[in-house]
């Protein structure tokens, strides 16, 4: 009877034990409560066609393509064909074992990514043999694609999100893609519309059973709007194949609206290779390319803008009168103040147009030094202030805003930083005479040095560049992009910069010879900026026509000398090219193709 | 005796309760068809299950006619014809998940090692019914073990670990007819070590061994020199080890020192008593030298004779790797869905769970986690407690038998459904690895329930005469 008992208690105690950890699961513990709905409901997303891009023009800059990711239901894989499987799709039988391997153990009924991205041909080829590939199947994916090989900073690429952005933003799963960088980016809201979804009960299997009560928590998809640039695509290919085997940028925007027409980053990139099966390492090789070819040159690169900045000094002393039009300057070379500035051979004396058609720095130095030295300021740095205020009224040393991400905002020197570098009051006019030259502590970026050139252009006001024109059925784009911004500096004064820029073109001895266009009255100012990085960019600042200009254009071409020499030729073909549609001064468009820089470096 | 047909009726208790099982497994089994539709479906596994039903209730009435005389007479013809029956199915069995343990027969397929327990009962009852037969003789032992390990290594064979291991189950019977207690705790401690040596430090299980150890040295040989000698044998080995680590500049840890200290001051001790004591010492000597044996044999055993898939699951149910797809899979999705069920149950044929397929085997081994999932805490509260009460009744009816060869096949019954019923639970909540054997009455399987219906019934039959 002792044994009998024991038995008994022994049972007794175990079937308490197994209530015990029942009732633990079933009315204590919650966590696998919360699996079990996530378990039997699928939730199937419908993903929006995102939204194509036109160029001005109306010819599409960015499509989608269909392609099709093959997966594998590893419980249901059968003799798998790995001859046919490399035949389909191109692999070596190395890289179709290296897949199975990473199937790991997986056996079940959880799909596995078999090929990425392939494309409409070989997915053809894969149906036809579909009955010899027991365990796969296909989802279809929309994939990038681009026309024609222009404007990859501009457009920018899209890619599959990582965690950082899923936490960040519940919006995305996993497999979702987002823009990061150029127009995907900063448009990203609009161009991918919103995700739909249906509810259905799944088995495990993941069939589908039914909609979840006839689809009461479904919503549909809403397609992502179609976005109109302001590029024109055909200035846009121009530009890029005029500055091929050339580092820098070119910027076009048409003045009167703020549009940009070209924005141009050289080395570009053809958007194209960062769309497709191969994106990764193709990116890897962008990414590690010295001529940092992903680095969007035209906006995020500032250097010091030249001699194209004494058009704003000029405007500046002529609006707080400590020059006027009539002011004449002897010119000796160089001027004799300070540690002195050097000047080039050209007719002496100057009067304003004068400066600008020859570029004269000693004029500029003596202009600059009585706006710092103006009674109307009590001191030096007031003054330099006031000055710097106005600076950044015409659009330097801040963000402009265009609608791409990481502008840079440049910088030019303020009366602290001299402060600090020289101690305070330890500095005059002649320590910083060199910002009247657009040389020292001054950084401008090539979208500045346009926005510029429309603001002269335009004599005296701006739009803030944007690079989309509509959104959708011709929705405006934000409404900052439509408003006026004044420069600060009156109307009138501008017919002479204008005048003086127009010399520079036309008239003897006028420093951007080479960007006359017969026909077209081209106003112009080059500029040569020194860095530290070797020889001087030349930069080259213009607009055209004359009267109710059309476009303007900054062109720095790095490492490559003075203004004249290739940034106002390029600059005046691209000017050419967008008013007259061809070219033709061939041979000057021959001499700039067969331009290499590169090599020389 | 006159030789006529006996028409005594069996103990209506336990018929209520196996038709009560039958009936609600028939009814899960139902549920876990997604798309059923006819309850006689023959096509369908709930269909089929209710055909094997029929067809075991009239076994059960064949069982309850046939003479009681006929089991005693039969059991060893019936044991070798399920050896024989074992080893067919080694040579033209068909191979499931890697069990070679199914044998075709025209439209039917069964596993023998149902009908192998069946007849390991009856043939250990014949056994231990010979005139006699004492479990105390190495011959009867030989007997014993040799009746029951026959078929379980022919089981083994077929690599059905699960219904292998089920034969350990006997040494229930063989403690009710007389095999020591300590057998049992030597058992469960044994499993125990070998679970914790897995969990824990090495360190940690020596120490533990080395206390118990001492403890008992201590309670049974009641003299404070003794301790003293022991705390003297182990400083002397701690000290010699510190000198001996800041001697040769190692940076072994103190906890070895500590052990290696315990283990000395056991070890001299065990030594100088051996010949001065009384029995228990043996038992202390041989228990200290075992553990410590086994302990160390356990990472070599774990690495060398059990399977991937065995190290998996054992590994998952400890907690040691958690992992829900691979191995742990099914018991995860097993939990969810039993736990899903809360306390009333998402109610009969409402569970999404085991409806959909998202649990395997869930019509068989895995039939609980619609019990759990669709009658919740509730509808799994009955099944134990009916489980209970059947086992409960078959003991005291195993008592009430006045020949010993139906006592002991009361017991064989009891010990094969407590085994059953234990497992099959608790592998679905987590609490054992998944061996793969069905739960007794309820599980979908028609040679299953057919094999434990004949079991249960002739036991019935044998008590029937004591009415």
């Amino acid at each position: 009877m002792f044994a009998q008992r024991n038995i008994i208690i022994v049972i007794v105690s175990v079937a308490f034990i197994l209530l015990s950890r029942l009732f633990f699961l079933q009315v204590i513990d919650e966590s696998y409560k919360i699996t079990a709905t996530n378990n039997a409901f699928r939730y199937d997303v419908e993903y929006p066609a995102r939204g194509i891009i036109y160029d001005r023009n109306g010819n599409i800059l960015v499509e989608n393509i269909t392609t099709y990711d093959i997966m594998i239901t590893p419980r249901e894989l059968r003799d798998v064909d790995t001859a046919g499987l490399c035949t389909v799709f191109q692999l070596s039988p190395e890289e179709v074992r290296h897949i199975f391997k990473g199937m790991g153990k997986n056996r079940d009924y959880r799909a596995f990514t078999f090929l990425k991205q392939v494309t409409p041909e070989r997915y053809a080829l894969f149906r036809e043999r579909a009955d010899r590939f027991h365990g796969f199947y296909s989802v279809v994916r929309t994939m990038r694609r681009y026309p024609r090989n222009i404007g990859g900073n501009v457009l920018g690429y899209i890619q599959e999100v990582d965690t950082s952005v899923i936490n960040r933003n519940p919006y995305y799963r996993p497999g979702d893609y987002i823009g990061v960088s150029g127009i995907e980016e900063s448009y990203e809201k609009a161009l991918r519309g919103k995700k739909g979804i249906s509810v259905y009960l799944r088995d495990s299997r993941n069939r589908i059973v039914e909609p979840f009560e006839n689809g009461r928590l479904d919503t549909a998809a809403v397609p992502g709007k179609n976005l109109v640039s302001s590029i024109d695509g055909d200035l846009q290919e121009y530009a890029q194949t005029l500055m091929q085997n050339k580092l820098g940028s070119i910027v076009a925007i048409e003045p009167s609206t703020g549009e940009i027409l070209a924005l141009v980053s050289s080395p570009a990139f053809d958007p194209a290779v960062l769309s497709g099966p191969n994106r990764q390492h193709n990116y890897a090789g962008l990414a590690l390319n010295p001529t940092k070819p992903l680095f969007n040159r035209a906006i995020m690169s500032p250097q010091p803008p030249g001699s194209t900045f004494k058009l704003v000094n000029g405007l500046i002393g002529l609006e707080e009168g400590t020059l006027t039009p009539a002011t004449t300057c002897h010119c000796a070379g160089h001027y004799p103040y300070g540690r002195g500035v050097a000047c080039h051979g050209h007719i002496s004396p100057v009067n304003f147009k004068q400066s600008i058609m020859v570029s004269c720095n000693a004029y500029y130095c003596y202009a600059f030094r009585n706006i710092l030295e103006n009674k109307k300021y009590s001191s030096v740095s007031l003054a330099l202030t006031a000055w710097r205020e106005k600076i950044i009224r015409f659009g330097f040393a801040r963000q402009l805003g265009i609608d791409l991400p990481n502008e840079k905002a440049g910088i030019v020197a303020s009366a602290s930083l001299y402060d600090r570098y020289y101690g305070a009051n330890k500095w005059n006019p002649l320590s910083i005479i060199s910002l009247s030259i657009g040389q020292g502590e001054i950084g401008a970026t090539t979208l500045q040095l346009a926005n510029m050139a429309a603001i002269i252009a335009n004599r005296g006001f701006y739009y803030i560049p944007h690079i989309v024109k509509s959104m959708g059925d011709n929705e405006r784009i934000a409404p900052q992009y439509y408003e006026k911004q004044y420069a600060g500096i009156d109307e009138k004064h501008f017919e002479h910069t204008v005048e003086g820029m127009h010399m520079a073109t036309t008239g003897a001895g006028g420093t951007a010879w080479r960007a006359q266009i017969p026909g077209i009255d081209v106003c112009g100012k080059t500029g040569t900026s020194q860095n530290p990085h070797g020889k001087n960019h030349s930069v080259f600042v213009c607009f055209a026509p004359k009267q109710n200009p059309k476009i303007a254009v900054a062109v720095l071409v790095e490492n490559s000398g003075a203004g004249g020499s290739y940034a106002a030729p390029v600059a005046s073909l691209v000017l050419e090219k967008y008013l007259k549609g061809g070219i033709l001064r061939t041979d000057m468009e021959q001499w700039i193709l067969n331009t290499n820089l590169l090599s020389s470096q | 005796m006159r030789d006529k047909i006996e028409l005594k009726t069996p103990d209506w208790s336990v018929v209520l309760i196996y038709l009560a099982l039958v009936t609600f497994g028939l009814m899960n089994i139902y549920s876990t068809q997604s798309d059923a539709s006819e309850i006689f479906d023959f096509s369908k596994k709930h269909g089929m299950q209710f055909l094997w039903a029929v067809i075991s209730i009239f076994t059960a009435i064949i069982v309850m006619i046939i003479n009681r005389r006929f089991y005693p007479v039969f059991a060893n013809h019936i044991y070798i014809a399920a050896l024989f029956l074992l080893v067919l199915t080694l040579i033209a069995g068909v191979e499931i998940k890697s069990s070679k343990s199914w044998l075709n027969i025209g439209f039917i397929r069964f596993q023998p090692s149902e009908i192998a327990k069946l007849a390991t009962a009856l043939a250990l009852s014949r056994l231990f019914n010979l005139y006699g037969f004492k479990l105390n003789s190495p011959v009867n032992w030989f007997k014993t073990i040799a009746i029951i390990v026959l078929p379980m290594g022919l089981v083994l064979l077929q690599k059905d670990w699960g219904s292998a291991l089920v034969f350990i189950s006997f040494i229930i019977v063989l403690y009710r007819q007389g095999l020591s207690g300590w057998v049992l705790v030597f058992m469960v401690f044994t499993i125990a070590l070998f679970i914790f040596s897995l969990l824990f430090p090495l360190i940690w299980i020596i120490s533990g061994i080395t206390a118990i150890t001492a403890a008992v040295i201590w309670i049974t040989y009641n003299d404070k020199k003794m301790l003293i000698r022991m705390l003297i044998y182990a400083a002397v080995t701690f000290a010699a080890g510190i000198i001996y680590r800041y001697a040769s500049g190692s940076d072994i840890g103190y906890d070895k020192f500590i052990a290696l200290s315990m283990f000395t001051a056991i070890a001299v001790t065990l030594v100088s008593l051996v010949f001065l004591s009384r029995k228990i010492r043996w038992y202390a000597t041989i228990f200290f030298l075992c553990s410590t044996m086994l302990v160390y044999s356990v990472d070599y055993v774990y690495d060398n004779v059990l399977k991937p898939h065995h190290r998996n699951r054992i590994e998952d149910m400890l907690g040691i790797k958690e992992d829900i797809k691979d191995a742990g899979y099914n018991v995860y999705q097993s939990k969810v869905a039993i736990g899903s069920g809360n306390f009333f149950g998402k109610g009969f044929l409402h569970g999404t769970q085991t409806k959909l397929n998202f649990v395997p085997e869930q019509s068989t081994d895995f039939i609980f986690c619609t019990v759990g999932e669709e009658w919740g805490f509730v509808g799994s509260f009955a099944v134990i407690l009916l489980f209970v009460a059947l086992l409960i009744r078959l003991i005291i009816l195993a008592e009430r038998q006045k020949v010993l060869f139906s006592r002991v096949y009361g017991y064989c019954v009891v010990a094969i459904l407590f085994f059953h019923f234990t497992i099959n639970i608790a592998m679905t909540i987590g609490l054992a690895p998944v061996i793969g054997i069905p739960l007794p009455f309820i599980s979908a399987g028609g040679s299953s329930l057919w094999s434990f219906t004949v079991l249960l019934f002739i036991f019935l039959k044998l008590d029937s005469i004591n009415k």
